[in-house]
């Protein structure tokens, strides 16, 4: 496990998001030290300029951890977040690198072991197509 | 940070008699009474060290207006642009439009190892010539066209009619997958570095490609490619053209004979294209070629030309409306149907005004000159 | 003063009544049975996402500074009446301490006990000590240990020793500890693990399921194969100078000596063998008992102090007179039964009669000893079976025990029996000698007599009556008589200690084990008669205890009793064992015994023993092996916790737990003065709250609230409070500079610190720029770590703190993440640093993000924590200044609609001193005769309010409704005049004026500010979902002032007043505020760069596009609605707006910090 391995941002939601994390590492699971949480507040705060960024500074990946389609702790249209995450996939697309490297994903509070598993396999699908991101 | 100082040198800024004919015109200044040019000049100069904290330099538009009315020549973007680059060496963290999304962007396109894919909108009956010394040098358009998806830009339009064209005018020329922004923005916002790197790239590129010649649909590609690599990298031996400067010669003598479009039109000088680098005619040769176009310009136009309200994705708010509403009613007032630019940038900038929640602004169509003078061969 | 009511219950409907009234300003002392708050059986049918959800709310209502929190407490009684209740609670034990405990697990981790339990119907396995709901998220935030009594092994063993306890710690390869948690409360552990008759296994209730734990070979696996005895305790006692004689080193003697040397003297015991150990050494063979083990266990305990002298008989060596003219102030006789019992028939003299413990001395101790060639030994205790064992092993010849009761009386050990029987010893029961015949000189027979048992004997046993008839020989040459020894006190030669005639055995107290003598104490088989080990062992205690006591002059029977304590009732179907056999003790073959005196058994190979200690259904659930104690560094468990009784007073009780009273509980009252709730709508969360909320406003106005929080002057409410306002600036050193930063490291007691090399973090993170200070504390979320950062704040000049630890934001909101500690922590830093000095605190979860999981990972967890510092120092770094906005609350309130629920608002309102203005909805009139029932209510509720001139308007042509949340304005136009109604609140009643009006219709003209608000509040009030924006008030506070109650006329008019009054409770908390502070993440929106697209205002309800005066459109907000999302920012095409606790630029520096180490570190720049 000590591998520093590929380095990933997760955006995580206040809500429903970061209980996830909370709650894997209160169960003991564990993921790679290479991810890094950012806590904002709603996934709709996100938007293209902060997900390019964070692959400008040299993420391998980004992940936007947000809540259920229809969880959201403030009720926001989960399109919001939709729109710029296919629009900066759109521009990921047009840069070559690889569209795997930005994910959506929406568990639903307290999921723990599903924000374990998905990060995972997020790092798995990015090792997979970029073996320089795994040292 | 010799050279800063060095540079300011350049700019004959020290020439400056404070007389104020640059606030005058500058439309920044006309609406906003904290940026004021003369005072920015004075402020800088009668400071003994560095460290300008001098927040109103990221609202310089690059327009080139106040150079127009200088006697000294004193070459106040340029001024602007080196205060920029001291600006951020001394850490200052800017506000970027579209929260800084092209700005990493073009920063990521930077890196040595990218491998773009960027063709796809690429038209299949388009010829190219792979043997061919000359570049058509897209730019960012096919990225503008994602990111403003939502404000209809299509700047990948005005790419499709220079190519269109040049090949019905018989232009050979190549387009290569992997070229970079040219990184002017990056320029203007004082991002030395990353330019550099930008441009490093494309030349690599281009000297692997055998490049010697390159057309350009975007005016800022052109000054940047044509004026701001050598400046930097020394001498391309490349021989830069705006497609205008292509199209013009071959529709005047003959050799391209456009179609015909029954519109009245306005055509929005690009300050990078018109006072920075002084091509007024060729576009308006270009227009007029159309048959039954009609060229109407306004009361602001060629040397006199008002600024499409934004620059370098850098502040863009209540001030940049007020002159873009500004431009809005000038078109309105020539009575034209269509605001027909020559920059993708402008589009976006004018577009986007054009989305105003009060209702005020002409709905004017927006068009790149070259898609509508590739329309008229339909 | 501040008023008290008492809410008892613990699910999510007592934490509204309690946060409801605390908002009010009354104080609540909230008491559950519970070991959480959330943890009542009424929301055992919420869901786990409703029960995320309202965390927030209990965790408010937890942490509110007017909540006292009781859990674990039963109330017993309730005394008083209205106006002065007394309330005596009993609160169970938790043994662990909630201002300490951090939930950090650790303990959870060294616990030894897993346990079965039923969580939402399967079950999950937990430690003994665990956090009593959701680990870190319980309220308080503390583990509490699952306790059941003592366990049937434990109560069962003479010496206490924590038999559970050390199967526990064995079961999890923990043989040290194990051999410690044993040697806490006896030494011997090899002898004991050998030759005890283990009372522990004889009540192990596994025996239920399969067969008993085999404790004894667990006891012995533990002694021989920890690394070393370590007899001393952990916290040394202070070295005492009276001196102790223990006259005999048996097992009593050693145990006295032990137990006394442990409590700081330094006994001597005098021995007339030339070994140490009496019968262990002489009377039990070694086969059994190998002299290495012996005399490992005296070694160790002479090490710990204890002088053993041997070979000096007192008495005859030396008198107790000359060891009294030697300071000795106490002593102990253990000198055991040397005389042998004789059987008292003839030919008992002859040669090759012998008895039992000379036999064993002899060929314990001597070379060279022959034995007969056809043995009978006499006698059913062990002393005979060992005797005939020995015998056995010395000879060649058969050996035979004669027994005179059958085998079930046999008091020798049961295994013992089996192991002489298939060493080929014969036992014949129910046979007792009558004369042993010989040749006149020696022996040659035995002539016996069958048996049968008989009625019952004064000791409680079958008394054993011949058969007339049955005699008959046998032929033997060797006679062992081993039917037991009595003491021989005559040696001592001490005058005048009594003794009891019958046996010769010393007369003592046997609480205190006192003889006749004053100074002078007797235990063990001198006092008891033959017995066993671990009997005289447990003697030895008492006697040291005595003797302590004794010699401090103490009370000798205080606390004291002769009583073993009582076992724990243990459910055996419950713990769900499958059936495992009982481990087998490996032995050499019978055949390689003969001839041998090697002991026999070779102990327990560890995965057998580990095996064998998993079978242990762990009675008494926590085992108290300690291991938990000894995990917390924060000294928060602590075992000895009791049964506390408490007696709260309250001026008001509302009882929740109604419905949970048991049959004879006193406090099942039907005394109208305590508020119960009618009915229980379980699976309809917002309907209980709504109740709840409306039972706390029933309550608050039998208090006459309003004039004891504000006083009859309106006109303060404009001034801030004065008890906010910061204190004097020059307490504020180096606040003024924001750039001088300082990192405090919380070590969460060990939890963090143990993964996270904390040097390194504070090698590395000290080199930052803007860095003056870095600190370790180990407790963050106490109110001594906020000191010790506040000092250290002080000391530095600070302006800014970041504290790594486990809070994640300093925002006063409460996300489903948060927990009962980290409200705490930002309370305790509130208090001392944040609110008086005036630093901000930046934080920085490294407990959660790094510690935890990372654990597998220090290296990496370590460079994660700097980088996520780095970035949280990036952040501080960025934080703006900006001051909140605040304005004062209007204290009237506006109601919309005067169907039931607004009409029981007003009064509700009203009887708590607020002022209410109502507006009649439109349709208000519409109704027929099959309303009566409501038209009655309606009526009655209409002339309470005349009675009080409130007259209801009715609805106006066209209404608008201006100004800012908690200062509206209503404008209502009639046809004659119009009316202007400021209030601070407002509830709607859309089932009165809905219809019609809501939202399309003219008279709330669309735009305007009620219908900026409306759609966003479509939750109302009690109607029975589980709505997001009824949650939402919980986490980020109610800060817009609209209450929406809808009315239903088909409901029973009861439900309807209930909603209303849960309206008015909410709307009266909302007010009591007095002044409206803006949330932390509230939006602030840059005029100069706003170019007024409107794509803000387009996906946010709360912005609105203005006219500038130039006549441009420039987006608006009022602080008071933003909700802090922050959509709105990713939507500004120009950064125009911006939230102050994460803009763009905090966020972007926080990636540089985070993966700038990493870009760098890994050689990618």
């Amino acid at each position: 496990m000590n591998k520093p391995g590929a380095s990933i941002v997760v955006f995580a939601c206040n809500w429903d998001g970061l209980s996830c994390i909370e709650v894997a590492a209160q169960k003991g699971l564990s993921y790679p030290a290479s991810v890094k949480i950012v806590r904002v507040s709603c996934l709709s705060r996100v938007h293209s300029g902060l997900i390019l960024k964070a692959f400008e500074l040299g993420a391998n990946g980004v992940m936007l951890l947000g809540c259920s389609r229809s969880g959201c702790h403030f009720e926001i249209e989960s399109g919001l977040i939709e729109q710029e995450y296919e629009k900066t996939r759109n521009i990921l697309g047009l840069l070559g690198l690889r569209e795997k490297k930005l994910a959506l994903i929406r568990l639903p509070g307290g999921d723990g072991p599903g924000f374990v598993k998905q990060v995972n396999d997020f790092i798995a699908g990015i090792e997979q197509t970029e073996p320089a991101a795994a040292q | 940070m010799q050279n800063i100082e060095h540079e300011i040198k350049d700019t004959n800024i020290r020439l400056c008699l404070d007389c104020g004919k640059c606030t005058v015109v500058c439309p920044i200044a006309q609406h906003d009474p904290a940026f004021n040019p003369r005072l920015i000049a004075q402020r800088r100069l009668s400071q003994n060290s560095r460290g300008s904290r001098d927040d109103t330099i990221w609202s310089c538009l690059s327009c080139y207006m106040c150079m127009e009315r200088c006697n000294y020549h004193v070459k106040f973007p340029s001024f602007i642009h080196a205060l920029r680059a001291e600006s951020l060496s001394e850490g200052t963290q800017i506000q970027c439009n579209h929260g800084g999304a092209i700005q990493a962007m073009m920063r990521l396109m930077a890196r040595g190892d990218l491998q773009q894919k960027r063709l796809g909108w690429l038209p299949k009956d388009v010829e190219l010539s792979s043997q061919s010394d000359t570049l058509f040098f897209v730019g960012c358009a096919p990225y503008f066209d994602v990111l403003f998806s939502d404000l209809g830009v299509n700047a990948l339009e005005g790419v499709k009619g220079a190519l269109k064209l040049l090949n019905r005018a018989q232009v050979p020329f190549n387009i290569i997958a992997n070229e970079r922004c040219c990184g002017r923005d990056l320029l203007l916002q004082g991002d030395r570095k990353g330019f550099t790197v930008l441009a490093k790239a494309n030349m690599d590129e281009f000297t692997r490609h055998g490049v010697k010649k390159i057309i350009t649909n975007c005016p800022e590609c052109y000054y940047t490619l044509k004026v701001n690599y050598p400046n930097m990298l020394g001498s391309t031996g490349i021989q830069v053209m705006h497609l205008t400067q292509v199209v013009a010669p071959l529709v005047q003598g003959g050799k391209l004979s456009l179609g015909k479009l029954e519109k009245r039109v306005t055509y929005q000088d690009p300050c990078t294209l018109g006072r920075c680098s002084r091509i007024f005619n060729e576009p308006r040769q270009v227009l007029s070629a159309v048959a039954g176009l009609k060229l109407v310009e306004m009361e602001q136009s060629r040397e006199k030309a008002l600024c499409c309200g934004s620059n370098s994705w850098l502040q863009c708010g209540a001030v940049n409306r007020q002159i873009q509403k500004q431009r809005f009613a000038q078109a309105e007032i020539s009575g034209a149907e269509i605001l027909v630019t020559a920059c993708p940038k402008c589009q976006i900038h004018l577009r986007c005004a054009q989305k105003s929640s009060d209702g005020k602004i002409a709905r004017l169509e927006i068009l790149d000159l070259a898609s509508l003078a590739a329309q008229s061969l339909d | 003063m501040a008023r008290r009511v008492a809410v008892i219950g613990g699910d999510a409907g007592a934490a509204q009544a309690a946060l409801s009234l605390a908002e009010m300003g009354v104080e609540v002392a909230l008491v559950t049975s519970a070991t959480s708050l959330g943890l009542d059986n009424s929301v055992s049918n919420t869901s786990s996402q409703d029960m995320l959800h309202i965390w927030p709310l209990l965790l408010r209502a937890a942490s509110h500074p007017l909540v006292s929190l009781h859990t674990s407490s039963q109330v017993e009684a309730i005394k008083g009446k209205q106006g002065k209740f007394t309330l005596s609670i009993v609160r169970q034990p938790r043994y662990v301490r909630e201002d300490l405990c951090t939930s950090c697990g650790r303990c959870s981790e060294a616990c030894s006990v897993k346990i079965r339990s039923p969580l939402e119907g399967h079950k999950i396995v937990h430690s003994a000590i665990h956090a009593p709901f959701l680990d870190a998220k319980a309220i308080p935030s503390a583990y509490y240990i699952e306790k059941n009594g003592v366990a049937p092994c434990r109560a069962a063993c003479p010496l206490g020793i924590k038999v559970q306890g050390f199967i526990s710690l064995l079961s999890r390869g923990k043989v040290d500890e194990a051999l410690s948690l044993i040697n806490e409360a006896a030494p011997l552990a090899g002898i004991l693990g050998r030759v005890c008759t283990h009372a522990c296994e004889n009540s192990c209730k596994r025996a239920e399921v399969d067969e008993p734990v085999f404790i004894q070979a667990l006891h012995r696996y533990a002694a021989d194969n920890a690394s070393g005895i370590r007899y001393s305790r952990k916290a040394p006692a202070t070295p005492r100078k009276e001196k102790v004689a223990i006259i005999g080193s048996g097992p009593a003697g050693l145990t006295a000596g032990w137990e006394l040397a442990r409590r700081g003297y330094v006994p001597t015991i005098f021995e007339s063998h030339a070994v140490a150990g009496g019968m262990l050494a002489t009377g039990i063979p070694r086969f059994r008992l190998p002299r290495e083990v012996r005399e490992r266990e005296v070694e160790a305990i002479k090490a710990i102090g204890v002088d053993i002298k041997t070979g000096i008989t007192v008495g005859r060596d030396v008198t107790l007179s000359d060891l009294k003219a030697r300071e000795f102030k106490a002593f102990f006789i253990a000198i055991g039964g040397q005389k042998n019992n004789k059987l008292d028939i003839p030919g008992e003299d002859l040669d090759g009669v012998v008895d039992g413990i000379s036999l064993l001395f002899a060929l314990n101790q001597k070379v060279g000893v022959s034995v007969g060639s056809n043995i009978v030994v006499i006698g059913g205790g062990n002393s005979a079976v060992d005797s005939a064992r020995t015998a056995k092993r010395g000879g060649k010849g058969t050996v035979r025990i004669l027994y005179r009761r059958t085998a079930d009386e046999i008091t020798a050990v049961k295994e013992d029996i089996e192991e002489a029987v298939k060493e080929g010893i014969t036992i014949e029961y129910l046979t007792a000698p009558v004369e042993i015949l010989g040749d006149g000189n020696k022996v040659t027979g035995i002539r016996c007599q069958r048996m049968r048992l008989g009625d019952m004997g004064e000791d409680g046993r079958r008394r054993p009556e011949p058969i007339p008839g049955s005699e008959f020989v046998i032929d033997t040459d060797q006679v062992v008589v081993a039917i037991g020894q009595r003491p021989d006190t005559s040696l001592l030669n001490i005058k005048g200690l009594k003794t009891v005639s019958d046996d010769g055995t010393i007369k003592v107290d046997p609480l205190t084990l006192e003889t006749n003598i004053l100074g002078v104490f007797a235990g063990g088989d001198c006092i008891m008669g033959p017995n066993n080990v671990v009997e005289a062992m447990a003697a030895g205690l008492r006697a040291a205890e005595s003797i302590d006591r004794y010699l401090r002059g103490h009370d000798l029977r205080k606390g004291r009793s002769v009583e073993k304590p009582r076992a724990a009732e243990v459910d055996v179907q419950e713990r769900e064992a499958s059936r495992h056999k009982r481990a087998h003790m490996p032995a050499i073959q019978y055949s390689k015994r003969m001839g041998s005196f090697e002991e026999t058994s070779s102990g327990l190979p560890r995965d057998v023993a580990e095996r064998e200690a998993g079978r242990c259904l762990n009675c008494a659930l926590c085992s108290e092996c300690l291991e938990c104690e000894e995990a917390c560094e924060l000294g928060a468990v602590f075992h000895k916790d009791e049964i506390k009784n408490i007696e709260i007073e309250a001026e008001a009780i509302i009882d929740f737990a109604y419905e949970d009273w048991g049959e004879t509980t006193t406090r099942r009252s039907t005394k109208p003065e305590i508020f119960t709730v009618k009915t229980r709508d379980n699976g309809n969360l917002g309907n209980w709250l709504a109740q709840a909320s409306a039972i706390a406003m029933e309550a608050a106005a039998s208090l006459k609230l309003k004039e004891e929080v504000y006083p009859a002057e309106p006109d303060t409410t404009g001034e801030p409070d004065a008890q906010s306002e910061p204190q004097s600036l020059e307490a504020t050193p180096g606040s003024s500079d924001r750039g001088r930063i300082g990192l405090v490291l919380c070590s969460c007691g060990g939890s963090i610190s143990s993964v996270i090399d904390f040097e390194q973090v504070l090698r590395e993170i000290e080199l930052l720029p803007n860095i003056y200070s870095v600190q370790e504390v180990a407790q963050a979320c106490s109110e001594e770590g906020a000191r010790q950062i506040a000092a250290k704040a002080a000391e530095s000049k600070l302006g800014q703190v970041v504290l790594a630890a486990c809070r994640c934001c300093n925002l006063d909101q409460i996300c489903y993440s948060c927990t009962d500690r980290r409200v705490r922590c930002q309370h305790y830093l509130n208090d001392g640093l944040i609110s008086s000095c005036g630093i901000p605190v930046e934080f920085v979860n490294i407990r959660e993000q790094c510690a935890w999981v990372h654990k597998d990972d220090p290296t990496g967890a370590t460079r994660k924590a700097i980088e996520i510092i780095t970035a949280g120092v990036a952040r501080a770094k960025g934080t703006t200044t900006s001051a909140r906005e605040e304005r004062s609350l209007e204290s009237n309130i506006l109601i919309l609609g005067a169907g039931l629920p607004g009409l029981a608002a007003a009064n509700a309102l009203l009887s708590m001193g607020y002022s209410a203005a109502v507006v009649s909805g439109p349709e208000a009139e519409k109704l027929t005769k099959k309303h009566s029932k409501y038209l009655d209510k309606r009526s009655s509720l209409v002339k309470q309010l005349e009675e009080q001139s409130i007259h209801i308007m009715s609805w106006p042509q066209d209404m608008e409704l201006e100004g800012l949340a908690g200062d509206f304005e209503a404008v209502l136009k009639y046809p004659t005049q119009t009316n202007h109604v400021r209030a601070g609140a407002v509830i709607i009643d859309p089932g009165e004026i809905a219809a019609e009006v809501l939202p399309e219709n003219a008279a709330i003209p669309k735009g305007s500010l009620l219908s900026l608000i409306f759609p966003r509040e479509t939750h109302p009030i009690g109607m029975g979902d589980t709505d997001p924006a009824m949650f939402r008030k919980f986490s980020i506070r109610e800060t817009s002032g609209i209450f929406v109650v809808s009315s239903d006329k088909a409901e029973p008019p009861e439900e309807q007043v209930v909603k209303g009054t849960a309206a008015a409770a909410r709307a009266a908390a909302y007010l009591a505020q007095g002044i409206l502070s803006s949330r932390a993440t509230a939006i602030v929106i840059d005029s100069k760069l706003c170019r007024g697209c409107g794509d803000c205002a387009a996906i946010c309800p709360y912005i609105e596009m203005r006219a500038e005066s130039s006549g441009a459109a420039s987006a608006h907000v009022d602080w008071a609605l933003c909700l802090g999302c922050g959509a709105c920012i990713a939507r500004c095409p120009t950064g125009a707006i911006f939230q102050p606790v994460q803009s763009d630029k905090q966020i972007t520096s926080m990636l540089e910090a985070l993966l700038g180490t990493t870009y760098s570190a890994s050689g990618v720049t």
